[in-house]
């Protein structure tokens, strides 16, 4: 598209409705300042909340920290934020301030309104129409006058400027508009569902209604389908907002809002009211008197439309007469000429009128979500569009009653009694100039002086568990007052003796470092709210909100700790912001179906490339913003004394330094050839002052090793440099002796340093204990292959057959001589020469050099693994222990196998004298 | 309007995705502590500081293995250093690492689109990118888990090699050359095996390519000259790469002689034995990581929607009726024919194939046949370049697609890829490396500690006249504390009455006076290597490496002397010097001309 070709294209109807939108905004121009009698203060002081919240890294801060003498509110999960963003981003200009960002919001509102609604009549009425019917529209007193200077709702007023703009969308996707009023439709629904709330709902009705009505007139299925598409990706675009309004309001004190003044039932209309004239303002009246009514030259304008179509109807039945054949067509003519494009405004301003009135008491009653609307009034808003589209249609009606002449009169007559009309609302009363700061500290005093606290009139996001509303904190709001950094632990619920060491305080988040003799509650005056969670020392603690005042407690333990309390996400805040990007995909992926009608697209190229270029894009943004975010997405993150991936959980503290946080043992009936896999978990409570070596032993009792896997430092990590906020993993593969007979074992673990030998011991109820054994059994089974003599480790080769099925392959002592007190480990290794059906049992006998018994065990294996069930050339690994107990005289002692009546001798231990 | 779509969109998508790819970079400080960063930050500042006095192309680290000096860049190829100098200028050592890893990431993502979209066209370019960038090895086990600047860097570079060779099958002008000599000697100087590994790849993707019937005919867009030609524009691309980076190699092979790397390679920890994959390992998906532990599990894996993926695109390709296939990828790109993406994805697949199984224990008798292998220490290293025909395969199959579904098929291979890798997005929490190392700092944190010796693990680049490791030096460790110049002659090798004072000393040597009564033989804390030269008074002088330490020593006769150590140049490091700057001026020949042809109507 080429400028000239733009500029050529460029209806001048644009200027001029843009010119007279200027001139209703004209005293937000004109005048400094804004109004501080009305709610235009609240909504300054939130955009300045939000920028504040902003500039600290809140992107999308639901909770307003500074709100309610500094206790927080929620008030951003529950109120609309588009202008407060919209406000902020202006406010961020430079030289700009958030009473600029605010008034700036205001009068873009008002340029919306009025060319939104030039777009939207335009279509159906042609540019005079158009114009006349923005004219009609902003110059609504309740436009004009009451919702901008009045009362000030800033958001209020935003949303009459998004609404003509989605129902310009809405009609031309209807029409078969391509993908940009798709776009339009969704969005623009989204941006009035996260402006304000109330209004959004009954627009949503208003714009339904019309998708649906198009849809009846039309009966383009297909189109009807794309709106209806549309609006529910706008619905899902916006479920950031909604879902955790709707889900979480439960847990506010909404029902103030519904309540004495707020009561719809005294805010009803009389008729007359709403069809009078403007009263002339008293620019001298505190509160000037304001007549909600829809403007004398709109209803004019509308009364002649009326007269006009009937006019019309009557012609109609004039020609008719004379034909009487034709009747009927000339009758569907009609209504589809001329009554069709009127039929929907004259009905949804009928509903409007009705609603405000009296008699719709019982329908108000009927519905109790309408009960949040608060004042019927309200509905005067959505009422102007309705009436400026019907008056806008005059000088289409005239154009064919009377030719381009009398249109022309029509659009000139009309937009001038408009504006006469309108005159006397065009004088909002005087505001003080000077509206004085927007700061933090502004703020509080404006709510020290009781004034709409935390920016509501009857503090309505105030969380539930606030029963009793506590008054401002002398010692909080001093240190905002000074600017020290927040320290917003309650200092009376702290004990004797205990102090608060550390403290840091952003929007979303509390820490303190706090030492403490005892252990007590601490109350932090934050109010408690759902996404709020608390830490101590990194475990995830249940905050118990403090009643009556609602305050986050938290107990803590006695001794030193640290405590961190941090605003959230809740399920419905995650699950509304999942549906939002959803969507927002859904809506990338649904435009680019769109089959353009336009011919030769000079972005064809980047159409082809719009999916991939669409799906790296959401990658990007998905990941960096909301994944990455999530602390286990795509990811786990073991905190405090818990490994996750552990296939079974333990707490088993090492001598206060290491704790077994858990282990896995994937199999545990594993063939005595194999290896024993078993991953262990550990952490460092606090940080080790020596590197300990890590053992893994597999055991059966009373004192046998049968498997042994030692590592200098575990997972090849020296203690001294693990960190104390991750565990380590330490892998081992256990090996099994060979020769190990079948059965159950018991795996063993402990640390002990290379060095000296020292060991780290289990703390068990209290008192140390030695190793540990997991509280699991392996089963060992016979092993795949028999092992062969060499990898025995038999040290002595005797080959004895022992009875007719046994064979003594050899034996191993672990020490060539022993000093008591001790244990001498003796191994046997047997092989069965045959299936045994017997148990063959003997006694192993220490002896003195005297032929006197020391020591005596019974065998082979413990008597756990009885001869009966060996089978042919089985090889069995025996092992001994001797006790030799303290004070055992030095010299040469001799072990001898007994069996039945036949003794062999096996070898001889030396035994050495005590040492020092 | 027109410029936004001459824009290649593919390529910035491309950038996209290695934007992601590399956030981690981005997000958090420093690099991971306890990983071959703590190789690679030191050595960047020992390059750095080198460079700084005075000495181009430095080959000799001095202040390496305890200030005795170290042959480091002589073997290790130094390329990823040099790239790293301009972002040490303005940042840190880890800083330029890290810049450098960024770099690679974004040459890696365009290298194999710009390689895959030649013959698969750009949808199916974007996809093979995709597969390649995010392949587990490529986005999280070499930058985050082993931090390998150099390999990665390496496998950076592979793409825009076969681009480059892709590009001379097909091209008429003569700068095709360069563009094809270029990365490959980059790949040469960048990281010996890697190199090693891919140039029998190479080699038989050229025979193979260049085969017969492989060079699309001259209608097609073919080499003009036929045959013969195009076979003396490969081997002449070959020769200008090998010629460029001779500085590196040639002395590198020639004097490994002198270095203890053939007695210490592939033993204990790093006997390749040691380090198969399962298959069950090389397959899965990448394991969800916890970040709350010190070394989470991780997998050695191809990343299981990249091998789908490929084999899909396999099947496709080389099993849907030529016919079609044919005309489908002659829409995407006329020059080349369909029939050399067939052969192509075999040899992409065969590749992918005998790749992946060099990783598992089936390859033994491989592993064990191929001396040279055991240089590669971990067969798990084949995952990196298995990635690329992987990638290239995965794109062929999205190219195989109708022409109206392409962008689709492309669009949902993308979001499988991508949603497969996200577990491989989230390295394990690091704790940030020390930003630079002083020498004093990279002797006493790293060497003593035991992190490594020389910056390297089994101290493979040791001269072989270092019999016994000597301990460290008091004297010397205090200059470099001190910050001073570094006064490395042993006082101990003085007789009585004898005095010596420094003069100066840098990276390229050392001057001394020395006042002694008698003659003796002087020792120098520096280890002898080939290219230690001494001047005693301006006179040559003949150095004898110490016994056992192999410390530069030589007899010093008595009386005032002046003694100057030069580490200099040797033969094959001279041959190598000149071959690479005529190998340039070959080089420079060939772009100037091509910029005076192409000017020409």
């Amino acid at each position: 598209m080429t400028r000239t070709r733009i500029c050529r294209r460029l209806d001048p109807g644009w200027i001029v409705v843009l010119a007279l939108c200027l001139v209703a905004a004209w005293p937000f121009l004109s005048r400094s300042g804004l109004p501080r009698e009305t709610d235009a203060e609240l909504h300054v002081f939130r955009v300045a909340e939000l920028a504040r919240l902003m500039q600290q890294g809140e992107l999308y801060p639901r909770w307003a920290a500074d709100f309610y003498y500094g206790y927080g509110y929620p008030l951003f999960n529950f109120y609309g934020p588009l202008t407060y963003y919209l406000g902020a981003a202006i406010a961020a200009l430079p030289g700009l301030d958030a009473v600029s960002g605010a008034k700036a919001v205001f009068v873009l509102g008002i340029a919306l309104s009025g060319l939104g609604t030039y777009a939207l009549a335009r279509e159906r009425w042609g540019a005079p129409g158009g114009a006349l019917a923005a004219v009609a529209y902003i110059y609504t007193p309740y436009l004009l006058l009451f919702d901008p200077y009045l009362r000030g709702n800033m958001a209020e007023c935003f949303t009459f400027g998004i609404i003509p703009w989605v129902l310009w969308a809405v009609g031309r996707l209807t029409d078969g508009g391509g993908r940009r009023y798709f776009i339009g439709a969704a969005v623009g629904w989204a941006a009035l569902l996260i402006t304000h709330n109330v209004m959004a709902m009954l627009l949503s009705v208003l714009l339904a209604a019309y998708a649906l009505f198009q849809w009846l007139l039309w009966r383009e299925r297909q189109a009807f389908g794309r709106s209806v598409l549309a609006l529910a990706l706008g619905l899902g675009l916006a479920a950031f907002y909604w879902l955790p309004v709707l889900t979480e309001r439960q847990f506010v004190q909404n029902e103030n809002i519904i309540q004495g003044y707020f009561d719809f039932h005294d805010h009803f209309l009389p008729l007359s009211e709403l069809f009078g004239p403007a009263k002339i303002q008293d620019l001298g009246a505190t509160f000037p008197d304001f007549r909600f009514n829809i403007g004398l030259g709109q209803v004019i304008l509308v009364a002649l439309v009326l007269l006009l179509l009937f006019y019309k109807y009557m012609i109609f039945k004039n020609t008719d007469e004379r034909r009487q054949t034709q009747i009927n067509h000339k009758k569907s003519m009609f209504i589809r000429v001329y009554l069709r494009p009127f039929l929907f405004w004259l009905i949804a301003a009928l509903g409007l009128i009705f609603l405000m009135l009296p008699v719709s008491t019982r329908l108000w009653e009927a519905i109790p979500p309408l009960a949040y609307v608060q004042f019927p009034w309200k509905l005067l808003g959505p009422l102007a569009l309705v009436v400026a589209m019907l008056a806008g249609g005059l000088p289409w009606l005239a154009r064919r009653i009377g030719g381009e002449r009398l249109s022309l009169a029509a659009t000139g007559g009309g937009i001038l009694l408009v504006l006469l009309t309108a005159l006397p609302n065009t004088f909002p009363p005087a505001w003080n100039p000077d509206f004085g700061g927007a700061t933090v500290l502004d703020h509080l005093r404006f709510e020290r002086q009781g004034r709409a606290v935390g920016t509501t009139s009857a503090a309505e996001y105030l969380p539930l568990w606030v029963e009793l509303q506590p008054g401002p904190a002398a010692w909080l709001t001093d240190a905002y007052e000074e600017g020290r950094p927040l320290n917003k632990l309650e200092p009376a619920s702290l004990p004797a003796g205990a102090e608060v060491i550390e403290y840091t305080h952003t929007p979303a988040t509390d820490r303190f470092v706090i030492e403490s003799p005892q252990a007590f509650t601490a109350q932090v005056l934050t109010f408690y709210f759902p996404g709020w969670r608390a830490w101590v020392d990194g475990e995830p603690v249940e905050i118990a909100p403090h009643r009556p005042s609602g305050f986050i407690t938290v107990p803590l333990p006695a001794g030193r700790h640290s405590l961190e309390l941090r605003f959230g996400s809740t399920l419905a805040r995650t699950a509304g912001t999942a549906i939002s990007f959803v969507s927002l995909a859904a809506l990338l992926g649904v435009t680019l179906m769109f089959k353009s009608s336009v011919k030769n697209n000079p972005d064809l190229f980047l159409r082809e490339w719009a999916p991939l270029l669409g799906l790296a894009l959401l990658f990007f943004i998905a990941k960096i913003v909301v994944i990455d975010r999530q602390p286990d997405w795509f990811r786990i993150t073991s905190t405090g004394l818990e490994a996750r991936p552990a296939q079974h959980k333990l707490q088993i503290n090492f001598a206060d330094q290491v704790m077994l946080l858990g282990y896995d043992l994937p199999r545990t009936e594993i063939a005595s050839d194999d290896e024993i896999p078993l991953t262990l978990y550990w952490k460092a409570v606090k940080p080790v002052p020596h590197n300990y070596a890590v053992f893994v032993h597999l055991v059966r009792p009373p004192e046998h090793t049968w498997g042994q896997d030692d590592r200098l430092n575990p997972a090849d990590f020296p203690m001294t440099r693990w960190p104390p906020d991750k565990y380590v993993r330490d892998e081992h593969r256990l090996p099994v002796l060979p020769g190990t007979p079948p059965g159950e074992y018991e795996i063993e673990v402990g640390f002990y340093r290379q060095d000296t030998g020292e060991r780290l011991l289990v703390l068990e109820g209290g008192g140390l204990a030695g190793s540990l054994r997991l509280p699991v059994k392996v089963h060992l089974l016979p092993p795949e292959s028999l092992p062969t003599l060499e990898s025995l480790g038999v040290q002595q080769r005797i080959e004895i057959p022992i009875g007719d099925d046994l064979f003594l392959l050899g034996w191993s002592l672990n020490a060539d001589a022993f000093t008591p007190p001790n244990f001498a480990h003796l191994t046997l290794f047997w092989r069965a020469e045959r299936d045994i059906s017997a148990d063959t049992a003997f006694i192993l006998v220490l002896l003195d050099e005297g032929g006197g018994v020391v020591g005596k065990l019974r065998g082979p294996v413990d008597g756990f693994y009885p001869t009966s069930v060996w089978r042919r050339g089985e090889i069995v690994r025996d092992q001994y222990a001797f006790w030799l107990p303290k004070g055992m005289m030095a010299g040469r002692y001799h072990l001898e196998l007994r069996v039945g009546s036949e003794s062999l001798s096996l070898t001889e231990i030396r035994i050495e004298g005590e040492k020092g | 309007m027109r410029r936004l779509a001459r824009l290649d969109w593919g390529a910035v998508i491309v950038l996209i995705l290695c934007l992601v790819a590399v956030w981690p970079w981005l997000a958090r400080p420093g690099l991971p502590a306890g990983t071959d960063a703590e190789i690679h930050v030191p050595r960047v500042a020992e390059f750095a500081r080198i460079l700084a006095d005075g000495v181009l192309y430095p080959r000799w680290a001095p202040d390496f293995y305890l200030g005795y000096g170290y042959p480091l860049f002589n073997f290790y190829a130094p390329l990823v250093y040099y790239l790293a100098l301009p972002f040490y200028l303005f940042t840190s050592a880890a800083g330029a690492v890290k810049a450098v890893f960024i770099l690679g990431a974004l040459l890696a993502g365009l290298g194999m689109y710009a390689f895959a979209q030649r013959r698969l066209g750009r949808p199916a370019g974007i996809v093979a990118a995709a597969a390649y960038l995010y392949a587990p090895y490529l986005v999280l086990i070499e930058p985050f888990v082993r931090v390998d600047l150099a390999e990665y860097f390496a496998l950076a570079l592979v793409p825009w090699v076969l681009w480059g060779f892709d590009r001379l099958l097909e091209g008429e002008r003569r700068a095709d050359m360069a563009w094809a000599a270029l990365p490959l000697a980059a790949l040469a100087l960048t990281h010996n095996l890697t190199m090693m590994l891919f140039a029998p790849l190479l080699v038989v993707y050229l025979l193979l390519a260049g085969g017969k019937r492989g060079f699309p005919s001259r209608e097609a867009g073919g080499i003009k000259g036929g045959h013969r030609r195009a076979w003396l524009r490969i081997i002449g691309s070959g020769t200008l790469a090998m010629g460029l980076s001779a500085l590196f190699w040639l002395p590198a092979l020639v004097e490994k002689q002198y270095i203890i790397l053939d007695q210490v390679i592939g033993g204990g920890d790093f006997d390749f034995h040691r380090h198969f994959l399962a298959l069950g390992e090389l397959l899965r998906p990448s394991p969800i990581i916890d970040q709350g532990a010190l070394n989470p599990a991780m997998a050695y894996n191809l990343g299981v929607v990249q091998w789908v993926l490929a084999a899909l695109g396999w099947l496709v390709v080389c099993f849907s009726p030529q016919r079609s296939l044919k005309e489908e990828i002659k829409k995407q790109n006329s020059a080349l024919s369909a029939l050399s993406v067939v052969k192509m994805s075999v040899f992409m697949g065969t590749a992918a194939l005998v790749l992946s199984v060099l990783t598992l224990e089936v390859s033994i008798p491989v592993w064990e046949s191929l001396p040279p292998l055991r240089y590669v220490q971990f067969p798990w290293r084949f995952l990196g370049l298995a990635a690329l025909p992987l990638a290239w395969l995965a794109g062929a199959g999205v190219a195989a697609v109708g022409d109206r579904r392409q962008t689709w098929a492309a669009s949902g291979a993308l979001a499988l890829l991508l949603i497969g890798a996200l577990p491989a997005l989230y390295p394990p929490p690091w704790t940030p490396l020390q930003a630079d190392f002083s020498p004093y700092e990279m002797i006493t944190q790293l060497e003593l500690e035991g992190v490594a010796l020389g910056t390297t693990a089994n101290r493979e680049y040791t001269p072989v006249w270092v019999e016994v490791a000597p301990h460290e030096s008091g004297q010397v460790l205090s200059s470099y504390e001190s910050g001073g110049p570094v006064d490395r002659f042993e006082r101990q090798s003085l007789p009585e009455g004898a005095s010596v004072s420094l003069v100066s000393s840098d990276a390229t040597g050392d001057t001394f006076e020395i006042d002694s009564p008698q003659p003796f033989r002087a020792t120098i804390r520096r280890f002898y290597f080939p290219g230690w030269q001494a001047r005693l008074d301006g006179q040559p002088a003949e150095i004898t490496p110490s016994d056992p330490h192999g410390f530069i020593s030589l007899p010093l006769p008595a009386g005032e002397h002046r003694l100057e150590l030069r580490f200099g140049s040797t033969p094959p490091r001279a041959v190598g010097t000149v071959l690479s700057l005529l190998s340039l001026l070959a080089l420079a020949r060939v772009i100037v001309s091509e910029i005076i042809e192409g000017r020409k109507p």
